[in-house]
């Protein structure tokens, strides 16, 4: 398939604006810039499947490192239910072959490098005594800001020698499975909640508050390895408020991941407008 | 017809051709590394068995003939070798074997290549001179009183004495180019990420080295294009992506915008080679180049050296020891804060946050985009590979403790990255050509820069330099 070829879904149905659109940004935006277009041609490979049937799917609906409200996980469980019925093969066991809580660490610290570029000479300063204060091992959130923040470059180096063998196991993972569907967030939208600084904050998940900060995990499974992810609406809580999943797959395999996202539109749950927007 | 010196394009012909057997052209070169590499110690590893039963298999098969059919050649220490210990000049190195062939050399043997070696480097391939306590020291083919470079120099001084096709070699601070330089060959440091260095290594590693490279060695620009041609494939381990360099942009002189730098006040380069530059751009001329003896590309050069050593020391600062950290910690105490010496800037770097790295990195960033200005105006950049021909050995201390004299001035030896330094820190590809001799007799080469992904372009240069001014000479007395 060229990259400037549409995309021909085999169902009778016609495609709904919502699915275009979740196509269509690919097209448009991906490619090298400038200074690489030279050399680097992209050239996406097509959905692996069109349909569920055959599909292989690998599902996770929790960790503890990052406790996800029941309102996500029970959908979720009924999304692998349903994957199963319609002829795709699931797994909610299998999983790719690295450490995940370290990979989760590894994410934060050199997530919080990577943004380190905005910060002044007393700011890094300060995260440098906070992480000397703290023990090494100390896994917070906070613990890992301090050390992401005045982080050696040479520490991310051996920090990024690691990432990318995880990213090996993803590669090798997405050779047994076609995609890996997981939470993209611990709960529904929290409720607005501006006091204090973004790591002292907490949010309810099945009736209890935890570190808004953990379900950064979620966040750092698909990107800190540079993997696409698509997320499709999944349902609703009991409350009304729109829950999704998150649709991983292999590095440029984004076309796979979107067209699991159309064929969960057309036979799970399409886009609903909030109440009260027409 | 001696084989010798041949360009390996010419010797795959040989082979594909039957005039030559595999086995026999692969016995030629082995017996004179046999004979002859006592002289110069160059090839320091030798996988003779191996080798000789690839060749009769090609001998035998006949089917497939790729562009080096059975052309033998040999690999820098640094590559794994499959039963062999990649010690990069490391004693403690010496119990390790490598599993299996780097990535580079299995498709350089998927095209016909022999490898029957590996060549001699500095220790952790940090000089210009090849020398260390596993293998010995390595002697310029043209002057044994000279070194034939580094870290890619027993690689060089191999390819220049005849003791195989081409080369295979690596480059952070001009390790393919220098050598190249110092022994009269033609030599191509990729586009940065061109060419995936699976198997380049020390350890098993996962990630690429910032600005680090590799690439070929050769007696003709013609075959530096062949083993690019089946290098610079991603590595199917990580990418999906794929490369597809652009054609060069002239293939007369007629229609090519050449832009000649020479010489920079503050970076002492040796008159000799300036003056050679500034004949072959006379030359260029009245071949029908358009040339600029004035253009350059609009930044600081000395900033641009300064940031190439920072962005360096970041580079390896991954693998550097407890021991070499403290050392420079230390020196970097005492630094006083206007030295602005090579040496300086090294050890100021030393741990180098992620958020300075990251400044840093955005201005090399800035400067990419001044260079892919300034090769929208011009084809290619000619300028000296390095400030002198090949260094009388110097082995005594550390390479930043030494100096070096040019056009009787003194220099600190790190100085001289300069040349290196200002093209690579920004990923271009460069390709050198040999262009002269110094009176001494030692050659001295050019190099030609292109804009990111002008691999093809800058050595269709080093091609037409070959047809219209000077081809590979074989060093006297090799013969």
């Amino acid at each position: 398939m060229r990259i400037d070829e549409p995309i021909s879904l085999p169902i009778s149905r016609p495609v709904s604006p919502a699915a275009k659109a979740a196509a269509e940004p690919p097209d448009a935006i991906a490619g090298p810039e400038e200074i690489e277009a030279a050399g680097w041609k992209f050239d996406l490979a097509p959905p692996r499947a069109m349909q569920f049937q055959g599909l292989r799917v690998a599902v996770m609906l929790d960790h503890p490192l990052s406790e996800v409200d029941a309102a996500i996980t029970g959908k979720l469980d009924a999304l692998a239910s349903f994957l199963s019925k319609q002829g795709a093969r699931v797994s909610a066991t299998a999983r790719p072959d690295y450490d995940l809580a370290l990979g989760h660490r590894l994410y934060i610290e050199m997530l919080r490098a990577t943004t380190s570029g905005r910060l002044d000479d007393a700011a890094v300063d300060h995260w440098r005594a906070e992480a000397a204060r703290l023990p090494a091992d100390d896994a917070s959130y906070y613990a890992m800001m301090a050390r992401g923040h005045s982080m050696l470059h040479r520490d991310f180096l051996l920090g990024n020698e690691l990432r990318q063998r995880m990213r090996r196991a993803w590669a090798a993972f997405f050779k047994e499975w076609d995609v890996f569907l997981c939470p993209p967030a611990a709960s529904a939208a929290q409720p607005h909640d501006h006091v204090g600084e973004r790591w002292e904050r907490t949010v309810e998940v099945n009736g209890h508050r935890i570190p808004t900060t953990d379900q950064m995990f979620w966040a750092g499974i698909s990107c800190f390895f540079l993997l696409p992810a698509t997320v499709a609406p999944l349902g609703f809580t009991p409350s009304g408020l729109p829950v999704g999943v998150q649709i991983v797959g292999p590095q440029f395999g984004d076309r796979t991941t979107i067209q699991f996202a159309r064929l969960m539109e057309r036979s799970w749950q399409a886009f609903d407008p909030p109440p009260g927007w027409d | 017809m001696n084989p010798t010196f041949l360009p390996a394009w010419r010797l795959a012909e040989l082979t594909s051709s039957g005039e030559i057997g595999c086995l026999e052209l692969l016995d030629h070169y082995i017996a004179r590394v046999e004979r002859l590499n006592g002289r110069i110690n160059a090839v320091v590893v030798r996988d003779l068995d191996r080798a000789r039963q690839r060749a009769r298999t090609l001998d035998s098969s006949g089917r497939n003939k790729g562009a080096l059919f059975g052309v033998p050649m040999t690999v820098k220490e640094s590559f794994d070798l499959a039963g062999f210990p990649t010690t990069w000049g490391h004693e403690d190195r010496k119990p390790h074997r490598a599993e299996t062939d780097a990535l580079a050399v299995q498709r350089l043997e998927q095209i016909g290549a022999v490898v029957f070696g590996k060549t001699n480097v500095p220790v952790s391939l940090a000089d210009w001179q090849s020398y260390n306590p596993v293998y010995g020291s390595t002697n310029n083919p043209w002057h044994h009183a000279h070194t034939p470079g580094g870290s890619s120099g027993g690689g060089a001084a191999a390819c220049a004495a005849g003791f195989g096709g081409l080369e295979l070699g690596s480059d952070i601070g001009g390790s393919i180019r220098v050598p190249a330089h110092y022994c009269g060959l033609f030599g191509h440091k990729p586009t940065w990420a061109l060419c995936p260095p699976r198997g380049h290594w020390m350890v098993n590693t996962a990630a690429v080295t910032d600005i680090s490279v590799i690439g070929p060695l050769a007696r003709s620009a013609r075959d530096l294009a062949l083993a690019l041609d089946v290098i610079a494939v991603p590595d199917p381990m990580d990418s999906d992506l794929a490369i597809s360099l652009p054609p060069p942009r002239a293939k007369r002189w007629s229609d090519l915008r050449v832009a000649v730098w020479s010489h920079e006040p503050g970076h002492e380069t040796d008159s000799e080679t300036v003056a050679l530059i500034d004949d072959l751009a006379r030359h260029l001329e009245t071949e029908g180049a358009t040339v600029s003896r004035t253009a350059r590309p609009e930044f600081d050069a000395t900033e641009a050296f300064r940031l190439y050593i920072t962005l360096l020391d970041a580079a390896l600062s991954g693998r550097l020891s407890e021991d070499v950290l403290d050392r420079k910690r230390e020196k970097k105490a005492q630094l006083r804060s206007d030295d602005m010496s090579s040496d300086a800037i090294f050890v100021r770097a030393t741990d180098l946050t992620h958020r300075e790295w990251l400044r840093l990195n955005e201005r090399r960033h800035q400067i990419r985009r001044i260079w892919t200005a300034f090769f929208r105006q011009w084809d290619v950049l000619l300028c000296p590979v390095i400030a002198t021909a090949a260094l009388p050995h110097m082995q005594e201390g550390n390479p930043w403790e030494r100096t070096h004299t040019v056009n009787g001035r003194t220099i600190a030896y790190n100085d001289m990255l300069f040349w290196p330094g200002i093209t690579c820190a920004f990923h271009l590809p460069a390709s050198v050509a040999p262009i002269g001799l110094s009176q001494a007799g030692l050659p001295i080469g050019v190099q030609i820069v292109g804009p990111m992904h002008g691999d093809r372009t800058t050595i269709a240069v080093a091609g037409m330099l070959e047809q219209s001014w000077r081809a590979f000479v074989p060093p006297p007395g090799w013969d």
